[in-house]
């Protein structure tokens, strides 16, 4: 396709990640899109069928070699828009898991987050334009007792994609935040969050109007988007509630039925 | 082995980590105490003036290797008091730093306190007691732009000492996270950060390291969940839940920008 606009997704084998990609190729773009699990090559098969030009790479991001790979898969293309979208989470108390498991949440969502947002600010920086979603979470307004280290990835995350926006403001990049609270997606599963409240909730979002709604918000170079009524709210009681109460609220959904052996 | 208590204090050599290394020793803590540079050994010279046990240990905890290094010296002993207060800030627009330099700010601030945090908890834990305090910052409630990853790595501590002080409401080991506003120590000019030229580092306004560090200090002994030493700062973070954002993050331009 010539004239088409180019789209990168990351995370995009399942849930938020594949419903951005179907949102761009029903737009008209041509996408390449990553994850680190075999699922990418599926989602490839699937996107494809809708006419779109599309290329799969299955690489870590929370390695650097891994975003390396995605970056030469780029290579010099104009990129118009960026989602970076790929993150993991891990539920249960903080002494409860392993060191592994923590710096595998870090990997992904802090460094490689970051190393992604970095190339692809100096790369629209280079080619004069460009609009980049960030999925960061509800989480991030809030401690999350029992998910600790995830939420504080995501309080990192939405702190982040403010002070880039700031940074680009005079220039035609734009920066806008996605900021979705529990959506039905393989997220819960992933994170052995299946035996909390939150994991059981049969009210989660629906990925694919979580992902419209993100999508939409790029398009317009809105700063940020919180999903669904319920996000809506906390998100705007989040500055008034103590963080501590908001810790306390978040271990009623978060804290696995099972004992802990770390109070 | 002697019958006094060990205080731990990482980033020692100067600013808040020596002033709280300071406060522990006039308290009558042994100290192991460490740093990145030569400076330490400076600081323990003046410490053990003040009558301490003064252990010391240059290390790079920037790298998982000095990490390691550093919990080895630490061996199998009981920890009553762990200050994790290593950090560093970098300056500057995000596209114009060096990703060797974002990585290694990440590392510190972010990897290297998460994994301390992990192992002295679980330490303290089997002990039964154990105070920790946490230096975050104000910035982790504020949009960092010229210093945007900084801010975002202080939003990561600030939210995880919330959780975890949650987490462990009731365990006997207490955690307390210190969120400082501008301070006026080392931090803004570091040869190997861009801050020197922002209007924040030359502002003569800054906050009194001893009376900050003697807030995180107080308030870890008294088991307190949080303290933002200083009115201004106290005003900053009520309005960082009010303020939106965006209007955050141009106050903050307007401190960081280099001139």
């Amino acid at each position: 396709m010539t004239g088409g606009k180019l789209a990168v997704i990351t995370g995009a084998s399942s849930g938020i990640g594949l419903e951005l990609a179907r949102c761009a190729v029903a737009d008209g773009c041509e996408v390449i899109i990553c994850a680190d699990d075999a699922a990418i090559a599926k989602a490839e098969a699937e996107l494809r069928t809708q006419g779109a030009a599309v290329t799969a790479v299955q690489a870590d991001l929370g390695t650097p070699e891994g975003v390396a790979q995605l970056f030469d898969v780029i290579g010099a293309r104009r990129v118009d828009y960026m989602m970076a979208n790929a993150g993991r989470g891990k539920g249960g108390a903080f002494l409860d898991q392993s060191e592994a498991d923590v710096n595998e949440v870090l990997r992904v969502n802090i460094i490689g987050t970051t190393d992604v947002l970095h190339r692809s600010v100096r790369l629209m920086r280079a080619q004069g334009s460009g609009r980049i979603l960030i999925t960061g979470s509800i989480a991030g307004w809030m401690p999350g007792s029992y998910h600790a280290v995830y939420n504080a990835t995501k309080a990192y995350v939405d702190l982040l994609n403010w002070a880039i926006r700031n940074e680009v403001n005079d220039t035609d990049i734009t920066v806008t935040c996605l900021m979705p609270g529990p959506t039905d997606t393989l997220f819960f599963d992933r994170a052995e969050m299946l035996d909390t409240p939150v994991g059981r909730d049969p009210d989660k979002d629906d990925p694919a109007m979580v992902a419209r709604e993100g999508y939409a918000a790029m398009l317009d170079g809105r700063s940020g988007v919180t999903t669904g009524f319920m996000n809506k709210v906390q998100s705007l009681v989040s500055g008034l509630i103590p963080d501590s109460v908001l810790a306390a609220m978040h271990r009623k959904m978060a804290k696995p039925d099972g004992n802990s052996d770390h109070v | 082995m002697s019958d006094t208590k060990l205080a731990v204090v990482t980033g020692a050599s100067t600013g808040i980590g020596y002033e709280l290394a300071r406060l522990a020793v006039e308290d009558g803590y042994d100290l192991l105490i460490c740093a990145d540079e030569p400076a330490i050994e400076h600081a323990a010279e003046k410490l053990r003036r003040l009558g301490g046990t003064v252990q010391t240990m240059q290390v790079d905890l920037a790298t998982l290797e000095g990490t390691n290094d550093f919990w080895a010296a630490v061996g199998d002993r009981p920890v009553d008091v762990f200050c994790a207060n290593a950090g560093r800030a970098l300056g500057t627009a995000f596209h114009e730093q060096e990703w060797e330099a974002i990585r290694r700010l990440i590392m510190l601030n972010v990897v290297q306190t998460t994994t301390l945090l992990h192992r002295m908890g679980l330490r303290m834990q089997a002990q039964g007691q154990g105070r920790i305090l946490v230096t975050g910052s104000i910035g982790g409630f504020v949009a960092g732009p010229y210093d945007a990853v900084y801010n975002a790595t202080k939003a990561y501590l600030d939210s995880l000492c919330y959780a975890l002080h949650d987490e462990w409401r009731d365990s006997p080991v207490t955690l307390t996270c210190l969120m400082p506003g501008p301070t006026d120590t080392p931090i803004f000019t570091r040869p190997d950060n861009l801050l020197a030229d922002s209007p924040i580092a030359k502002s003569d306004n800054k906050d009194d390291v001893t009376v900050t560090a003697r807030a995180g200090y107080d308030a870890m002994m008294a088991g307190e969940k949080g303290v933002v030493p200083g009115l201004m700062n106290k005003l900053i973070a009520m309005f960082s839940g009010v303020v939106p954002q965006s209007v955050l993050a141009e106050l903050h331009r307007r401190g960081a920008k280099p001139e």
